[in-house]
């Protein structure tokens, strides 16, 4: 059954200090975090560090269990291990050959080895902040953090649309699936055509894909005929409207900037050393 | 027939929407199933054959409802929808009603015969071609029906049949469920119907049943519809 699918995708109910903060702060946090990561030089293991510690902070505040935190983020990361992995084979830079038997040989490149590791944890630091945030922030906050930086209107109001339908569609995806279920029964005693032959299911399974558009197409009008009856008039609303920054959050956002230029050169710094 | 015992359900949500059900329905019977929204019918009838699976044990004839057998069971307990949109899900009313067949692999001339004979009876004859989509409500509310009558299971579990239908389709779907001779299980808030056509009542309250027993006692008894929510 169709439950609340928008909570289980990707937002998290608590009522934590990160839950609770502006979304347009979060935002300005979640920015400057990645792109100082991503500026970040190779091998500035002190800087990664502080980094990490800054990310254990954001997920002790959000008060979400860690193993959740970790499981939606490395499921995330595998693609890049495993795009980057090969890279520490290439003979670049300072390599070893290994033989570990008769005819069979390989090289490892140190060079590559701390480019690769040092890829692999700022992705991952990456990929964790945004699955941190995007688990403490309501998708609705999201927008109208976006709005309130200037994204513009008729961008903020497709993505909210488009949010709303894809849940559409995967209930409607969820009840033909269980209608097909019932109906889905077995006469007792011996039968060996039972389920219907390939081609007939493959016959089914189409009607079903064309029976979803046109529902899916059919509900989204009735949802948005709905909306626009109650006022809707592309300006996403949330029970709080986005109010004016406070000086103090003005203040926060000017030292979240102010850190992630002072990790960059902290981090520049000890590289040229 | 049935037998349910000590049955709850609580939704993901946390929300426990039927507690300690017990119940026993025999062979043949007709049963209403009444009370106020949310009391938690439709919750209850979605158990019967399998699509929710809560904590106690439905038994359908001499079978336990469980994971191996629920397909069988299906074949036994028809189950119609209260929303029709839940029900059809094909590109043409034929292919809808003729699906629970085609799966049992049933043979053609079968198939042609009893679908025809399931939409005559509620009162759709020859609309196989159609599309399922651009009926209206009542129509698809009796093309479900279809859908079920024709799998001709022992037990019909029906979730508010007569609801949206016009006087003249509402005597008809009464009429019909007068003839059958399965076992009947309705979740209605048609009172007129169940007087008509149920000797045995069961009410339902906060996801518990509060009367068991015969209808003409519990229409006479206006406390009890009061208190629960079945007088206006
Ligand atoms: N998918 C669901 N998730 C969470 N709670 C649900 C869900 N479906 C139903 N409920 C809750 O379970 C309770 C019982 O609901 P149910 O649909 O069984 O009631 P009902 O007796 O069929 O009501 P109605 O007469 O309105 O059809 C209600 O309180 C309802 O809010
Ligand atoms: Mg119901």
């Amino acid at each position: 059954m169709p439950v609340d699918l928008e909570q289980r995708a990707s937002y998290e109910r608590r009522d934590s200090i990160l839950h609770g903060c502006d979304a347009r702060i979060k935002i300005a946090l979640l920015f400057v975090y990645l792109v100082t990561t991503a500026l970040l030089p190779i091998g500035a293991w002190v800087v990664y560090l502080l980094m990490g510690g800054i990310l254990l902070i954001a997920a002790v505040l959000s008060e979400l269990p860690a193993s959740f935190l970790l499981k939606r983020a490395l499921l995330l990361e595998v693609p890049i291990l495993l795009v980057l992995l090969p890279q520490i084979f290439l003979k670049s830079g300072s390599y070893v050959e290994i033989s570990p038997w008769q005819g069979f040989a390989f090289s490892l490149s140190f060079t590559r080895l701390e480019r690769v590791v040092s890829l692999l944890v700022r992705s991952w630091l990456s990929l964790q902040f945004a699955v941190i945030i995007t688990a403490a922030t309501r998708f609705e906050d999201l927008l109208i953090g976006l709005r309130a930086c200037g994204l513009p209107h008729l961008l903020t109001a497709i993505l909210g649309l488009m949010w709303r339908y894809l849940f559409v569609l995967v209930s409607e995806v969820q009840r033909l699936q269980q209608a097909r279920q019932a109906r889905s029964s077995v006469l007792a005693g011996p039968n060996w055509r039972l389920g219907g032959s390939l081609p007939w299911r493959a016959q089914v399974t189409g009607g079903m894909a064309g029976a979803l558009m046109l529902r899916s197409l059919d509900r989204s009008q009735r949802i948005y005929q709905a909306m626009q009856a109650r006022g809707y008039d592309g300006e996403i609303r949330a029970e709080a409207v986005a109010s004016a920054l406070t000086p103090a959050q003005r203040l926060q956002i000017v030292a979240i900037l102010l850190a992630g230029v002072g990790m960059l050169m902290l981090a520049n710094l000890m590289a040229a050393q | 027939m049935i037998n349910i015992n000590d049955l709850s359900y609580v939704y993901e949500d946390g929300r426990m929407a039927i507690e300690h059900i017990k119940l026993h329905f025999s062979c043949g019977e007709k049963v209403a199933l009444v009370g106020p929204n949310g009391a938690g019918k439709t919750t209850l009838l979605l158990h019967l054959n399998g699509i929710l699976c809560g904590q106690g044990s439905v038994r359908v004839g001499e079978e336990e409802l469980d994971d191996r057998r629920v397909k069988l069971i299906r074949a036994r307990v028809g189950l119609v929808f209260q929303s029709p949109d839940d029900q059809l899900f094909s590109a043409t009313v034929f292919d809808d009603v003729a699906y629970g067949l085609i799966y049992q692999g049933v043979d053609k001339e079968t198939i042609h015969e009893r679908v025809a004979r399931a939409l005559e009876a509620v009162g759709m004859p020859g609309s196989q071609n159609r599309s399922p989509y651009r009926l209206s409500l009542g129509e698809k509310k009796r093309v479900a029906l279809a859908t079920v009558l024709c799998m001709q299971p022992e037990v019909l579990a029906l979730d508010e049949p007569t609801a949206g239908l016009d006087p003249r389709g509402r005597r008809g779907i009464i009429n019909l469920l007068a003839g059958l001779d399965q076992t009947l299980l309705i979740a209605t808030h048609d009172l007129e119907m169940v007087r008509e056509i149920f000797p045995r009542v069961v009410i339902m309250d906060a996801g518990r049943v509060v009367y068991d027993g015969p209808t003409s006692t519990a229409l006479a008894d206006t406390e009890l519809l009061r208190a629960h929510g079945l007088l206006g």
